[in-house]
């Protein structure tokens, strides 16, 4: 699901909820989001990527929860209850993304949206789609698809 | 459009039970001595055909439609006597069957079916249709080439009035399709007769109109005749004038009648009389698709895991309970259970599913090889879960060729041991508390150990100067190594052994034994679980986390400290149990988890499947319990190592081991180790 997409279907308007990671603020596409739950222990599983911290019982399904600081080169996020696990729903996978707070449900028009400059070339430059300037600073909108290997996207 | 697919879809579904059947009834007509059975057979076969014929045309099968006529016109000859099914007569039936199956998975690609098979068996089916006293010319030609009117036939207005039945949409027939179809005889003038109910009356679902039908057509009238008889399931045809358009009602049965009992042998009067089992049948027994039983069947598990949380904390309170709150809890496990049972059982489906298709295989390949054989099932009512039924079919013919194929000596052979020149195999199914028994055996020469010891020894499983013990030697055949070198012969060995039929049969919880005889017979004993939803496991802590073991694979468990271990000079530890040595592998380390802290005080015997029996460190047993199967694939990928994950009743996640795949993690440096273990 790309920015342009949701805004051409959604009446030129483009809401996403923002979280931190770290020092960082970063927003997902609102549509792609199915709940907010409290940090819960996660059982590892073996030979994962790093960021992978291992699965959950999500009201009887099992998913995949990955910690975002991991994913963009920081420190684990210490595993306590104060850090939130954002659902979100990727091609038809459900996963928990580990943030470390959720902060604000933003609506902005899509022109508002900037491009990421194109002589950004980093791994997480890819898995972004778009910056926004916001009140307290700027804000990345991830890429959901691109955000983590997925047999879809690995070959 | 998706209402069309659906029917099409049902349709389909019908065909694969009603080809099921078909083939049963044709073997019984084959085995059958008693000729009440094989009446009966004959009646059944050809009420699966015609239906099939019925259902075929209803959705513009054509090729398909036209094979079924011919073939139920052959069976109606058996009926009624002129032609004798004799054994020859039956092996065309079967063939026929075989063609009409491919007919029906064309007609479900949307493909043509230029199988030459098709056109063979046709010709032979016409043949027997020739050799009686002239009956109605094959259908084909007419509906293909409409033959140029014989001087001798008189153009004839055929007056016939269709009175579709009220089920009519339900069977997903529709009255223009049958007009259209008539259509295609010659010019149709249709006029509507009947009375329209009020609209407050009128039921969407049923045809209250009928029509009167006049059909301009060149056609003999035995195509008129056959064109309708295609629908007669479906509606009424009433000849407006001169004789009755259809020669007498078709003896119709329910479609669908589970018991044979029920099938009335005289043909039935009306056709109220004649529906009415219908109805009652289908009130017996509902079509429900498969996805929504699923989803009671995960849901059940939730809720067995809930009550299980619920009865753990329960216990956490300890002695302040009171009475009634954990009577209470105690009721609701056993309701669950229950629940979950009766959950299963709609899922249940007969092993005879997948025996059905096996004589079959016996047959063909007794002509391939020539070698007689007869193929005895028993217990193919046992009712297994559908998950496990789609797997077993594939183990099970492989197993079966090879007791063809290696098992059963030549007739001539068998004659100089003293046996009967017709090899047996038998086949049955039993419940065994929570799991099912299998067993096939052959009375064949058995397993050569001699020649499977000279086998193995050539492609270096054993070493030259190994002794094995005889039944060592017998396990040698699940070895990876040992069919792939084996000469390939048309039938069984095409590289592909009974390794792959024991790791399959692993793979679904299960455990295969060999009991051999050497000029005796061979006897396999599959036991597997009854349900591939839920699994019996042992819960194992490794590294402060909790892990399953499939029970099934389980052998001993050990407190490490009662065990003898020793340290090979590169490193790997080896234990001894009982007068061998076997590998001991840690769990942590062979899923790659970060270095323990704590020290390992288990170790528990597994049996590997392929690889004989190894021993896995572990640091606590908690217990055994039965858990629910969740996959990881849903949300994630497959993991090496893990076979799935499962919900404890704290509600965390625990990862069921693999334990084929561990063996192959741990063992990969470890070939060399001890070759006798590869075999063990």
């Amino acid at each position: 699901m790309t920015v342009k997409a949701a805004a051409a279907s959604d009446d030129a308007h483009f809401q996403f909820v923002s979280f931190r990671v770290g020092l960082r603020a970063f927003g997902v596409d609102i549509v792609s989001v199915r709940e907010i739950t409290q940090w819960a222990p996660t059982t590892a599983l073996p030979n994962q990527a790093a960021y992978t911290l291992g699965v959950l019982n999500l009201r009887g399904t099992i998913i995949p929860v990955h910690d975002l600081r991991v994913r963009f080169g920081e420190n684990p996020t210490p595993p306590d209850e104060t850090h939130v696990i954002l659902i979100v729903s990727i091609s038809g996978q459900t996963i928990g993304l580990l943030v470390d707070a959720v902060s604000d449900i933003v609506t902005i028009h899509p022109d508002a949206i900037l491009p990421v400059p194109a002589q950004v070339t980093t791994a997480q430059a890819d898995a972004l789609c778009g910056l926004v300037q916001g009140d307290d600073g700027m804000v990345a909108i991830l890429r959901l698809d691109h955000l983590f290997e997925t047999p879809a996207n690995a070959a | 459009m998706d209402d069309e697919e659906d029917y099409t879809a049902l349709f389909f579904a019908e065909c694969d039970e009603l080809l099921g059947d078909l083939q049963e009834h044709l073997e019984t007509l084959l085995a059958g001595q008693n000729t009440d059975d094989a009446e009966e057979a004959v009646n059944a076969a050809f009420r699966a055909v015609h239906s099939i014929k019925g259902g075929g045309a209803a959705f513009g099968f054509e090729a398909l439609t036209s094979f079924a006529h011919q073939f139920e016109s052959v069976m109606d000859l058996c009926r009624s006597g002129t032609l004798v099914p004799t054994e020859s007569v039956v092996q065309v039936m079967l063939r026929a069957s075989d063609a009409i199956e491919l007919l029906v998975n064309a007609a479900r690609e949307s493909q043509d079916c230029d199988d030459p098979l098709i056109a063979r068996v046709s010709a032979e089916l016409a043949e027997f249709h020739d050799q009686p006293a002239p009956a109605a010319p094959p259908v084909e030609e007419v509906q293909t080439e409409p033959a140029p009117a014989t001087t001798s036939e008189l153009t004839e207005h055929s007056k016939i009035s269709l009175i579709p039945h009220p089920d009519i949409f339900a069977s997903g027939h529709d009255p223009l399709k049958i007009l259209r179809d008539l259509g295609a005889l010659g010019a149709v003038k249709a006029t509507c007769v009947g009375t329209l109910p009020k609209l407050s009356d009128l039921d969407l679902m049923s045809c209250p109109l009928s029509w009167d039908i006049e059909i301009d057509t060149q056609e003999p009238r035995s195509a008129v005749l056959d064109r309708v008889s295609l629908y007669s399931e479906f509606a009424d045809f009433e000849r407006v004038s001169k004789e009755a358009i259809l020669p007498e009602p078709v003896p119709e049965p329910p479609l669908r009648a589970e018991d044979p009992s029920v099938a009335p042998q005289s043909p039935p009067v009306s056709t109220q009389q004649r529906r009415a089992p219908t109805e009652q049948n289908a009130r017996k027994s509902l079509r429900v698709e498969v996805q929504r039983i699923d989803r009671l069947v995960n849901l059940v598990g939730e809720i067995v895991i809930t009550q299980s949380a619920l009865a753990q904390r329960l216990e956490h309170l300890g002695s302040q309970t009171d009475d009634a709150l954990s009577h209470a809890i105690e009721a609701m496990a056993h309701q669950t259970r229950e629940l979950q049972e009766g959950v299963m059982a709609i899922r249940a489906q007969p092993v005879k599913s997948v025996f059905s298709r096996l004589p079959r295989i016996v047959r063909d390949l007794s002509d391939k090889l020539g070698k007689p054989a007869r193929l005895e099932l028993s217990g193919e009512h046992t009712e297994v879960d559908s998950t496990v039924i789609e797997e077993l079919t594939e183990p099970l013919t492989h197993m079966l060729r090879n007791a063809m194929d290696h098992g059963l000596e030549p007739p001539d052979d068998r004659i100089a041991a003293g046996k009967d020149a017709t090899g047996l195999i038998t086949l049955s199914a039993e419940h065994r508390g929570e799991r099912v028994l299998i067993k096939l055996s052959d009375d064949g020469r058995g397993i050569d150990r001699d020649r499977v010891l000279a086998k193995a020894q050539a492609n270096g499983l054993v070493g030259e100067s190994e002794t094995l013990a005889p039944h060592e030697v017998d396990q040698l055949i699940f070895h990876p190594g040992f069919s792939t070198a084996q000469t390939v012969s048309d039938v069984s060995g095409r590289g592909v052994g009974m390794d792959v039929v024991k790791r399959k049969l692993q793979s679904l919880g299960g455990r295969c034994v060999l009991n051999n005889q050497p000029g005796k017979g061979t006897e396999f004993i599959i036991t597997l679980p009854l349900t591939l939803a839920v699994l019996e496991g042992m819960v194992i802590v490794s590294n402060a986390a909790r892990f399953i073991l499939p029970l099934s694979a389980v052998i001993e468990a050990l407190r490490i400290d009662d065990c003898s271990v020793e340290i090979l000079p590169e490193g790997r530890k080896i234990l001894f149990y009982r007068g061998e040595y076997l590998p001991l592998f840690d769990l942590s380390d062979c899923l790659g988890m970060p270095a323990r802290d704590g020290s390992a005080g288990m170790a528990i015997i597994l049996d590997s499947g392929t690889h004989g029996l190894f021993a896995l460190q572990v640091d606590d047993l908690l217990g055994q319990r039965q858990v629910v199967l969740k996959s990881l694939e849903a949300n994630y990928r497959q993991v090496e190592g893990v076979s799935g994950a499962t919900i404890l009743g704290d509600g965390s996640v625990a990862l069921i081991i693999d334990i084929p795949a561990l063996t192959a993690l741990g063992t990969a440096a470890q070939i060399t180790l001890h070759p006798k273990q590869e075999v063990a």
